[in-house]
């Protein structure tokens, strides 16, 4: 007869190998399609990138096909940062992200260089705002102010529809966003930089935020 | 003295460091694993020792004599109908009724002392439970002695679902199903089914493993030469029910549960004397554990020294660590809610968003293992329900079922961790 303890000890571990490949499967299907959607915003961003590049070899204004594509892109980056951040803590098994989150930061720079070239060279009164947050810190033991910075951005973004926030992790094993934290003399989060110009280090209020920016509706729409 | 508190609160905070400390190191959801595994698995083997154990109560070979002690302390509201209850057990011969009255300040021996058939003895100053019960021991010559509390009612076949049990002379206690009296508030709707859980899967599980160590104070059928040879009730126990039951074990009685009869007993109506109640209890174990740490993964005592006794507290202390992980890690959320409460900053970012999300790939992975606790726990509550004459959850019971499930956890690891705290720094211990 086989031991009670023998038999409870192979139900359980049968119910924790299930469990185990139930988060494998999950884990699976959202590396899959973070993936899918990684590549979608890539080919978009890559599409519009030849398609610029092409007018000014015909010496022709960007600045319209620049403001209908970064439209279509912006929303669409912004749901994908979120669903990148919730994915990745959702994560048990997959090493994937690392690699998806690398390739959402360069596709996420681009953007920025658009917004920045739509303000600086075509004029739109829009405001483009780099926030620098801790990467890789769930608990929030290295930026503890972190979370509140984004909650104060994110209510600046919908208080002002013409600013758009750009997340990078100060602490990014991408050399871009290195050479851009050095640049602003950034060495720990949270820091906001406010249209290339103003730098806070350290968290800063909202009010604060409102009074450099020139608030108004969405130009883009 | 007050170096031997000092030195129990450092243990205490000490734990509690290396608890956070363990949630903050190692990812939570390693932590959430290894305990939801032994969770799962001790609940596995208890599952199959019911599998394998013989749910029917052996038919009596014969009847032995009986007694039945009633101890009690101003139990006027309850005792009256407690021992109508208990004159009214079948069992095929007469049996002593002898009620301690330990000098209760209400109407309690006024309301019984025109009762035919008992015999009451009282106690001019209060002596507590167990040295009544000690008391009632000395002059009981019946070869049962059964204990019920004057606030439980028995139901009719108690005496005779038990007996049977004491057919082997290893026997020395058979306990019964214990389930709360009065259901009238969410709280004691709620330990309905804690105690079917406890008092019907947890007791009969360990039961058939030879594992039980408590016998119930509401109700519980001793060999009398068994009590005798632990010299009666600890009257210095805070949970002397179950320093008896670790007793006897300890020099060999065997102690058997039935399911196929129950008692209701009066439960806390209030958070107040609930916790009081359980942190009693809880030291209660602390207290036996040191006492009977001979016991812990002894060989000698088989199933009870090397699984169920030390599994009893290895899952008390990891519910402890996983109560005060969940706690750290959301400990940041909270202080950032305090300090937008108290206006320091603001915004509030402490949310649980994560609860509302309606993507379920962004869940977080120790929801798994909580829905697979959940319905583990589902089962072995329909499993204890299933003693209690085939008894269904009803629709209208649901949302205590769920309570029970979910949230009644943490005040269970509450009164865990108040109970530690109190037992280190040396508190008064009140019966």
């Amino acid at each position: 007869m086989v031991s009670t303890y023998v038999k409870g000890i192979a139900l359980g571990a049968v119910l924790l190998i299930a469990s185990m490949s139930a988060l494998w499967i999950l884990d699976q299907q959202r590396t899959s399609i973070l993936s899918k959607e990684i590549q979608d915003m890539t080919w978009e961003i890559e599409d519009s990138r030849l398609y610029l590049e092409y007018l000014s070899t015909l010496n022709e204004d960007s600045c319209a096909v620049m403001k209908a594509r970064v439209v279509q892109q912006v929303g669409k980056s912004d749901e994908l940062a979120k669903k990148i951040d919730a994915y990745k803590n959702a994560n048990m098994f997959s090493e994937e992200y690392y690699a998806i989150k690398k390739t959402f930061i360069y596709k996420n720079f681009e953007l920025f260089l658009n917004f920045k070239s739509l303000r600086d060279d075509c004029g739109e009164n829009v405001n483009y705002v780099i926030y620098f947050y801790a990467e890789n810190d769930p608990d929030q033991s290295i930026c503890p102010d972190c979370a509140v910075q984004a909650d104060i951005l994110n209510t600046l973004g919908n208080n002002c529809e013409n600013t758009w926030i750009f997340a990078l992790p100060y602490n990014s094993y991408t050399d871009l966003v290195n050479v851009v934290r050095d640049q602003y003399g950034v060495t720990s989060g949270p820091a906001v930089v406010v249209n290339g110009e103003s730098v806070h280090r350290g968290m800063v209020e909202l009010s604060t935020l409102e009074a450099e920016i020139t608030c108004g509706e969405n130009p883009l729409e | 003295m007050w170096l031997r508190s000092a030195a129990g609160v450092l243990v205490f905070i000490a734990f509690v460091a290396l608890s956070a400390a363990a949630f903050t190191y190692f990812e939570p959801y390693i932590m959430f694993s290894i305990s939801s595994a032994l969770f799962i698995t001790q609940a596995a083997i208890f599952l199959m020792a019911l599998e394998d154990a013989d749910l029917k109560d052996p038919k009596p070979k014969r009847y032995p004599s009986l007694t039945i002690m009633v101890p009690a302390y101003n139990a006027g509201e309850t005792i009256v109908e407690s021992i109508k209850k208990i004159k009214a057990m079948e069992y095929p011969r007469k049996f002593k009724i002898i009620v301690m009255d330990d000098a209760s300040t209400d109407d309690t021996y006024d309301k019984i002392k025109d009762i035919p058939g008992i015999k009451i003895i009282r106690n001019k100053k209060n002596r507590g439970k167990a040295a009544s019960q000690n008391q009632v021991l000395k002059i009981v010559d019946t070869e049962l002695v059964a204990n019920i509390d004057s606030d439980t009612f028995p139901r009719k076949d108690a005496l005779m679902k038990t007996v049977g049990h004491f057919n082997d002379p290893k026997v020395g206690a058979v306990t019964v199903l214990i389930l709360p009296t009065n259901t009238k508030n969410w709280l004691q709707k709620v330990q309905l089914f804690e105690y079917y859980n406890a008092f019907g899967f947890w007791h009969k599980s360990i039961s058939s493993l030879g594992g039980m160590y408590v016998t119930p104070g509401p109700m519980t059928v001793y060999k009398t030469q068994a009590l005798k040879d632990v010299d009666g009730f600890d009257p210095g126990n805070i949970t002397e029910d179950m320093e008896v039951a670790l007793h006897m074990q300890k020099v060999g009685w065997d102690i058997k549960c039935s399911v196929n009869t129950k008692v209701l007993t009066e439960v806390p109506d209030t958070l107040k004397s609930y916790f009081r109640q359980r942190i009693r209890w809880y030291r209660g174990k602390f207290l036996n554990g040191v006492k009977y740490k001979g016991l812990l993964f002894n060989p000698r005592h088989g199933n009870l020294g090397l699984f169920i006794y030390p599994m009893s507290f290895i899952v008390e202390i990891l519910s402890m660590t996983v109560l005060i992980g969940i706690l750290t890690i959301n400990a940041d959320g909270f202080f950032r809610a305090v300090r937008h409460f108290i206006g320091v900053v603001t915004h509030n970012a402490f949310s649980l968003e994560f609860l509302f999300n309606l993507d379920p790939l962004s869940w977080p992975p120790y929801l798994v293992f909580l829905v697979l606790t959940l319905l583990i726990w589902g089962y072995l509550l329909y499993t204890s329900m299933g003693f209690d004459s085939n008894r269904r959850p009803r629709l209208g019971e649901l949302p205590y079922i769920l309570f029970y499930l979910t949230f009644y956890s943490f005040f269970i690891t509450f009164a865990y961790v108040m109970s530690f705290f109190h037992e280190l720094k040396g508190s008064e211990r009140v019966w």
